[in-house]
């Protein structure tokens, strides 16, 4: 290793950028288990737990912003998140264990590229956008077309600094996942969706199963059932064939299909009463 | 006069040094001029060596020692079987084998040069199944075992062709369990110091210190006395660590080379790679039985994975074969039982020493087949339950027995409070399910010795020293060792030590296996205890001029009947022994051994000091949709004998328990072509806390005749029953039927979705009845 920079801002980090040969680290819980061994000589690692403009979660213009340093656990516990982006605090809260969540970050977690992430599809399902910063300026991309470019989206040098989500009037949104334990566990399905909610109707929905080969794959045919006109029942049904046929054609032959398509029923099943349980509630209140 | 050491909670005497970190395990000690070991592992999981080049290794700045095979004695060692290398000779046979071994200044320079280090493999065809292993024509993973036979056992009780043919019912079905690690939190270490007297010290946590020690001469070729084995605090075993794994020669042959000591702690990924799992049989079954439920004889084939060598495996198939036999009353039983080798990691024993195995089949399959004919398993089981005063059919003698009132008060705990049966419109299904254990409490061969041994030793100060070569790997040992001291000797426990195991120093003990250390090495401590106390009073009686009758040791001061002004401390008396020309040594050194026969080469006999016995119930939730199982509660039954520390009892069910959940629905060690298909502990799914169900324990005392103060033995016990536990209970709640481990959310969806398709057909379990 060439060197470790630890930078406390953005301009320190952008001064870090430039020295070149560079790879960032944020939590490191995933980092450290995978990447440390292609860790190469002439490489600079550059921690940026200690910049203090990727932290905060707060509202601007409209929208929810939020640090890409984030930690999980301060995002299932922050009461911003928990009201305006449902989804997102509890997909945090199904990532790893709790010694990960305290240290794992809401940027890792979609820089990792990893197909069985927790937060991306909740992300994604609230239309998030990320704010990328480089030696070559700041742009805007949205998680989704992050998602679908994989571990390629990000160049080495170029750090997420923070996601901004626009909050529509009403809307709710939850999330789900599968997997073989109650913690510590690598997502086997996960599915996050959300949906405005104005007087008596629904709209915007958008729905998002992650873990079928990439970490988020948007399921237009089952955000528009899940708004339709159909009753309660006859949709909820319609919902989950929905994205049983999102599975089987994203998945066609492979063997774990007979399972996954019957998680993604109970899946479908779970995230559907969610929604509808908020959107009760909703009503209550307003 | 109620007891004040025992049947209590005490707080473990070791607790404070380990809760606040100044206990030293091994990789805390500091050696001066350590050297770090580190092993170069096979890739392949069956390949010849052809040639090893470890020249770009000694060029490494800072290596002290670089070993191949042709560095050791060359004497192959292991347990029944000797089929291990120090470091592979010609070929390797698994993933993990030791083919060479550095010792450097430090891990990374030791890790530099294994880089370097070249061998040219010819690879060898896999075997990685066992039935396959055993064809003709099959490659060889040892030559001499022919058709890679390690060892076979054909055992007959009684006439089962005769017995069967008179059941009214005959029902077969076949079982399997698979490899789950141990995961003892400390990591597997040694460090090897060779003094200038040529005697190699070795400071390591086994589990059996003794037989370590022997196994450890043989491997290097040396005198047993020559070698002292020290062990420093232990962070758990469960029965990997009971015998010797291949680094502790290497750090011995490292360290005499270097001429320095040499240290090898394993990394998790090390571990996980080289571990002694659980072997993974397949048992095929029968069971003959009455309209009336009495099961009267039961034959099983046991065709067993031992992997790459064969350690304790040959011992765990033992067990497999024979112990469940003496679960029930059967009439007659037969077993043939293979153990066969694989490319895959070594097998060995693990708690429940292959008797979990066959728990986890017979006890499904008496529910299955209760279920066929209509009868309710838990009647069953009472009917037919051994009992106290039985001799079974293998020539036990059962001296105490709870079976009956475990099966009983669990079975009725776990129907109150239930959950509903159905919610959520039917998606989720709820069961509960019973099943039955018993255990050894030591083990004896023939005429070998199968007790315990331990010395007491008051010093002038009155403080009491108590040694003994049994190991606590954190179960509590030293604790039930000090609660039974004290008791016996009448003083406060805080006055007791228990002193760190030192083959020099501690008498001769088999160490911690077979359940066996709270009885045989309990009753060595309370003999020895008593021995030392009759001195301390025939002193005492001297030093007052009371008759020895009257004397009573009662918190550390003696008390005579026949003056109750009396206040001799113990302190005077032993200041009085050792200090003044009385000359008392206030030593005691005991050898104890049960009075068992020992099997002869039958097997037959009554072999173990006392037999366990407990039940555990259990209620599972079933998600139909996603196949999830979440075990809810377990109710834990264990006929203990007598309860010496109720808080460390609670202890070794709580974690008997977990290790039971883990081994039915999570763990599992997988391979693809003899390649692991998990590193470490990445892909290996271990159940964490949050899915613990919450665990109720009823103890249940039978005061056994032999054990100490009634005492028996609970390490394994606890976690045999879980596993057919939850597979009943998974049928109750929902109708399939899971006869091979792990309990996958996969397999419960498959098997939900063949029992929608065959409702119509029946029966569900291929039968003859007759």
């Amino acid at each position: 290793m060439a060197g470790l920079m630890t930078p406390n801002s953005l301009d320190e980090l952008a001064a870090c950028l430039a020295i070149g040969n560079v790879r960032v680290v944020a939590g490191g819980t995933d980092w450290f288990v995978r990447d440390v061994e292609s860790f190469g000589e002439e490489d600079t690692l550059i921690d940026l737990s200690g910049v203090a403009e990727l932290r905060g979660v707060t509202l601007q213009g409209g929208g929810l912003r939020i640090g890409a340093g984030e930690t999980m656990t301060s995002l299932a516990g922050s009461p911003l998140v928990r009201t305006h982006a449902a989804c997102l605090a509890e997909a945090a809260e199904h990532v790893g264990s709790w010694q990960i969540r305290n240290r794992a970050t809401l940027g890792g977690n979609l820089a990792g590229g990893s197909p069985a992430a927790d937060t991306p599809p909740a992300l994604m399902a609230l239309d998030a956008t990320a704010e990328i910063l480089s030696l070559r300026g700041t742009r805007s991309c949205s998680v989704e077309g992050i998602v679908a470019q994989g571990r390629a989206a990000l160049a080495p040098d170029e750090v997420l600094v923070a996601f901004t989500i626009p909050l529509p009037e009403g809307r709710i949104s939850a999330f789900g996942k599968v997997g073989s334990r109650k913690e510590v566990s690598i997502a086997r399905l996960n599915l996050a969706a959300s949906l405005r909610r104005s007087g008596g109707s629904l709209s915007n929905a958008r729905v998002v199963v992650g873990t079928l080969g990439s970490a988020g794959r948007l399921c237009p045919g089952a955000g528009e059932i899940l708004i339709g006109s159909l009753d309660l029942e006859e949709r909820r049904r319609a919902f989950c064939s929905a994205l049983v046929a999102v599975v089987e054609a994203a998945i066609p032959g492979r063997s774990t299909l007979p399972y996954k398509r019957s998680a993604i029923l109970a899946l479908g099943e779970d995230v559907f009463d969610a929604l509808m349980r908020t959107s009760d509630e909703g009503r209550g209140r307003s | 006069m109620k007891s004040t050491n025992l049947g209590v909670k005490q707080v473990f005497i070791d607790a404070k040094e380990k809760v606040t970190g100044t206990a030293k395990y091994l990789d805390d000690m500091e050696f001066p001029n350590l050297l770090y070991g580190k092993i170069l592992r096979s890739p392949h999981p069956h390949a010849r060596i052809l040639h090893i080049d470890t020249s770009k290794a000694e060029a490494v700045p800072g290596v002290k020692a670089i070993i191949t095979a042709k560095d050791t004695p060359g004497r192959k060692f292991g347990m029944e079987i000797p089929d291990v290398d120090v470091l592979a000779v010609d070929k390797v046979r698994y993933v993990g084998d030791e083919v060479a071994a550095v010792a450097a200044d430090t891990e990374d320079i030791a890790e530099e040069a294994i880089s370097r280090i070249e061998v040219e493999y010819e690879l060898l065809p896999v075997v990685d199944d066992p039935e396959t292993a055993m064809k003709p024509g099959a490659p060889l993973v040892h030559e001499n075992a022919k058709n890679n036979i390690a060892k076979e056992y054909h055992l007959s009780r009684g006439n089962v062709e005769a017995d069967f043919a008179s059941c009214d019912y005959v029902f077969e079905h076949e079982f399997s369990t698979h490899r789950v690690s141990g995961l003892y939190l400390e990591p597997f270490g040694a460090v090897a110091w060779w003094g200038s007297d040529g005697r190699l010290t070795m400071w390591t946590g086994l589990q059996a210190m003794f037989q370590g020690r022997n196994e450890l001469a043989r491997a290097l070729g040396i005198d047993p006395s020559r070698i002292t084995l020290k062990s420093p605090y232990v962070g758990g075993g469960f029965g990997a660590k009971i015998w010797l794994r291949n680094f502790h020669p290497i750090a011995a042959i490292l360290a005499q080379k270097a001429g320095q000591p040499v240290k090898i702690v394993l990394t998790r990924e090390e571990e996980q790679l080289t571990t002694r799992p659980r072997v993974a049989p397949r048992m095929h079954v029968k069971l003959g039985m009455m309209k009336d439920g009495t099961m009267v004889c039961k034959e099983s084939k046991i065709i067993a994975d031992n992997g790459a060598y064969s350690w304790a495996a040959p011992k765990v198939l033992l067990n497999m074969a024979m112990r469940t036999d003496c679960l029930y009353r059967f009439k007659s039983s037969k077993a043939d039982a293979y153990l066969v080798y694989t490319n895959l990691i070594p097998t060995s024993g693990f708690r429940g020493y292959g008797n979990s195995q066959m728990h986890f089949a017979l006890e499904s399959f008496i529910d299955m087949c209760c279920r066929e004919i209509g009868l309710d398993p838990v009647e069953v089981r009472l009917k037919n339950a051994i009992r106290q005063g039985d001799v079974t059919l293998h020539k036990w003698k059962i001296r105490s027995c709870g079976l009956s009132e475990c099966v009983e008060k669990a079975s009725e705990a776990i129907k109150r409070d239930r959950l509903p049966a159905v919610d959520q419109g039917g998606r989720i299904r709820r069961g509960i399910g019973v099943a039955c254990m018993t255990h050894v409490s030591g083990n004896r061969s023939g005429e070998k010795f199968d007790g315990s041994s331990a010395m007491i030793r008051i010093h002038e100060d009155g403080n009491v020293f108590v040694f003994s070569g049994e190991a606590d790997l954190g179960q509590g040992s030293k604790t039930v060792f000090a609660q039974i001291a004290a008791e016996t000797l009448g003083v406060p426990i805080d006055t007791i030590t228990l002193m760190p195991i030192d083959t020099d120093v501690s008498p001769f003990c088999l160490g911690t296996y077979s359940s066996r250390v709270t009885t045989v090495g309990g009753k060595a401590v309370q003999l020895a205890a008593q021995q030392v106390k009759t001195q301390v009073l025939d002193l005492a009686a001297n030093m007052t001029g009371h008759p020895v009758q009257s004397l009573t040791m009662e918190n550390g001061v003696i008390h005579s009947s026949e003056d109750e002004n009396l206040t001799l401390s113990l302190k005077e008396v032993a200041q009085k022994a050792i200090r003044s020309n009385a000359g008392v040594p206030l030593t005691a050194y005991i050898t104890y051994d049960p009075p068992t026969e020992g099997s002869d080469s039958e097997f037959y006999g009554d072999y173990s000091s006392a037999y366990t016995y407990g039940a555990h119930a259990v209620e599972v939730e079933v998600d139909t949709v996603t196949g999830k199982v979440k075990v809810l509660r377990v109710v834990a039954a264990h006929d203990v004998g007598k309860a010496i520390n109720t808080l460390g009892l609670q202890g070794q069910i709580t974690g008997g328990v977990a290790q039971g959940v883990g081994w039915c629905l999570y763990e599992n060690m997988q391979f693809d072509k003899g390649q692991p298909l998990s590193k470490g502990l990445h892909g290996y799914t271990l159940m964490t806390i949050a899915d613990m169900p919450e665990v109720q324990s009823i103890i249940v005392e039978t005061n056994d005749p032999i054990g100490p103060y009634g005492a028996k033995g609970v390490g394994e016990p606890t976690l045999i029953p879980t596993a057919p536990a939850i597979a009943n209970a998974i049928e109750n709640a929902c109708g399939i039927r899971i006869t091979d481990l792990p309990i996958t959310p996969e397999k419960v969806y498959q098997a939900l979705k063949a029992v929608q398709k065959e409702t119509a057909e029946s029966p569900r379990i291929p039968i003859r009845t007759e």
